[in-house]
């Protein structure tokens, strides 16, 4: 058993329309409505590949229960908080030519009593389970080691994917696992990193800051592995991409569902990113769309490029 | 790293183009002629499953048959170019430029990771470019084992 903890979901409704004109009035070509959150994308794509998880989540108002009520057609098993604000709605506008618009709400400030009840149901949700993984952003006014507090008081492994000051915090608490990006990795270090060498030695970095397991992800770049057995860096030829959104999320999933450890666990992780990007929104992979052969796991080459022209 | 994945006789400026197979015939050929391909049906057929369970093709006129094959002795990439286009099943049309990636079964595929290169070198408008005006294959070569290669 996964449990997964998503601090601040959301219900993200996308909309198709052919053009968008400010102050007009627009005949919608088609609508969808989708959960979102991380450690909800997390648990939905673990519910996919047939691995028992929970979701941990906030649930307040009309948005709320629409959100929990996704879960249940997804089969998504889900404790959910009552909180007296609302879940927020992000609405993204899609016109024919690609163009995105998308408009976030801020979320709902939660009080203390409804950010300890989210703590204690994930501490004690994940008692029995292989991993707690508490993942994304915090909504307005819940303190920035939220995180933090679930990797110290956690009795089961802790895997975390956040970015900026939650992503410090958690560090600094010493969890098993983070998943940062790229950039959230160059950020969360405070320089840029340029090659495959340069994340590498980020990563060893962290670990010897006291992290567990550092599974980072590079986009077209496959994903490098920094843990206590060794090295790896995993990649796929380049794949024809509709929507990036929700792949670092389903990588995570991928790795967990393999066992979360090594080299194998590394491929998969790959192999359900690039099964993400060719999937619209944020819509998880189910395991006979997983490439797992397309993967090629190998020594980090730590003169490879990672940005700039010459990447 | 010393083992080139790319060389003059694996590029083909003038890649057939009357179908993907006869596209994909003419590289895997010249893998084969190289010594890197040990079994050229088996390879034409671990190609053409991979293929099949998921189109190579991408956006921008890009082709990239590839495979695990247990015929491949040496991971190995040969590099087409087709005036005409071939079908590799990309939403946006035919690829004119078309890179076929082998990998041995198992093993050590440390060469293999550099393919991450490949992904960031496709979306760049000069790469391409440089590879749409290329007369001589082995500037070819060299420039995509430059590229590509760590």
């Amino acid at each position: 058993m996964i449990v997964t903890v998503t601090p601040n979901p959301s219900l993200d409704r996308t909309v198709e329309v052919a053009e968008l004109r400010r102050g007009e009035v627009h005949r919608a070509l088609s609508g969808r409505l989708d959960p979102g959150g991380k450690g909800v994308n997390v648990s939905r794509a673990l519910t996919r590949a047939g691995v028992p998880t929970l979701a941990v989540l906030p649930s307040g108002r009309a948005p709320g229960g629409r959100l929990q009520g996704l879960l249940d057609v997804l089969g998504v098993p889900a404790v959910t908080v009552p909180i007296h604000g609302a879940t927020r709605s992000n609405i993204t506008i899609v016109e024919p030519d690609g163009t995105t618009t998308k408009l976030n709400e801020a979320g709902p400030v939660l009080t203390v009593e409804e950010i300890d009840e989210i703590t204690e149901q994930a501490i004690a949700r994940s008692r029995d389970a292989s991993w707690l993984v508490s993942c994304g952003s915090l909504p307005e006014g819940m303190p920035v080691d939220f995180h933090a507090t679930l990797v110290r008081r956690s009795r089961t492994r802790t895997a975390i994917d956040t970015s900026g000051a939650p992503l410090r915090a958690a560090v600094a608490a010493g969890p098993d696992l983070i998943k940062p990006n790229h950039e959230e990795l160059a950020e969360l270090v405070g320089r840029s990193l340029d090659s495959l060498g340069d994340v590498l030695a980020a990563a060893r970095q962290l670990r010897a800051g006291g992290v567990g397991a550092v599974l980072v992800s590079l986009g077209a770049g496959g994903a490098l592995l920094v843990e206590e057995t060794g090295e790896w860096h995993a990649a796929t030829p380049p794949v024809a991409v509709r929507s990036t959104v929700g792949a670092g999320d389903a990588t995570l999933a991928g790795f967990l569902a393999a066992g979360g450890t090594g080299p194998d666990a590394l491929a998969r992780a790959v192999a359900y990113g690039a099964a993400a990007c060719r999937l619209p929104g944020s819509e998880m992979p189910a395991p006979h769309g997983i490439p797992l052969a397309d993967v090629h796991v190998g020594t980090p080459q730590t003169e490879l490029a990672l940005t700039g022209d010459a990447a | 790293m010393t083992d080139q994945l790319i060389t003059a006789d694996l590029v083909d400026l003038d890649l057939p183009s009357t179908s993907r197979q006869a596209a994909v015939q003419a590289l895997a050929e010249r893998l084969a002629k190289a010594g890197r391909v040990t079994d050229l049906a088996q390879f034409l057929a671990d190609i053409e499953a991979r293929e099949q369970q998921m189109p190579t093709g991408l956006e921008g006129g890009i082709g990239i048959p590839h495979c695990r094959s247990a015929a491949v002795t040496v991971p190995s990439l040969a590099f087409g170019r087709s005036t005409t286009g071939v079908d590799f099943g990309a939403e946006d049309g035919p690829a004119t430029l078309v890179f076929m990636i082998a990998a041995p079964e198992g093993g050590n595929t440390d060469h293999m990771t550099v393919l991450a290169a490949l992904a960031r070198r496709l979306v760049r408008k000069a790469f391409k470019q440089e590879l749409h005006d290329a007369t001589d294959a082995a500037a070819v070569a060299d420039y995509i084992q430059k590229e590509v290669g760590a």
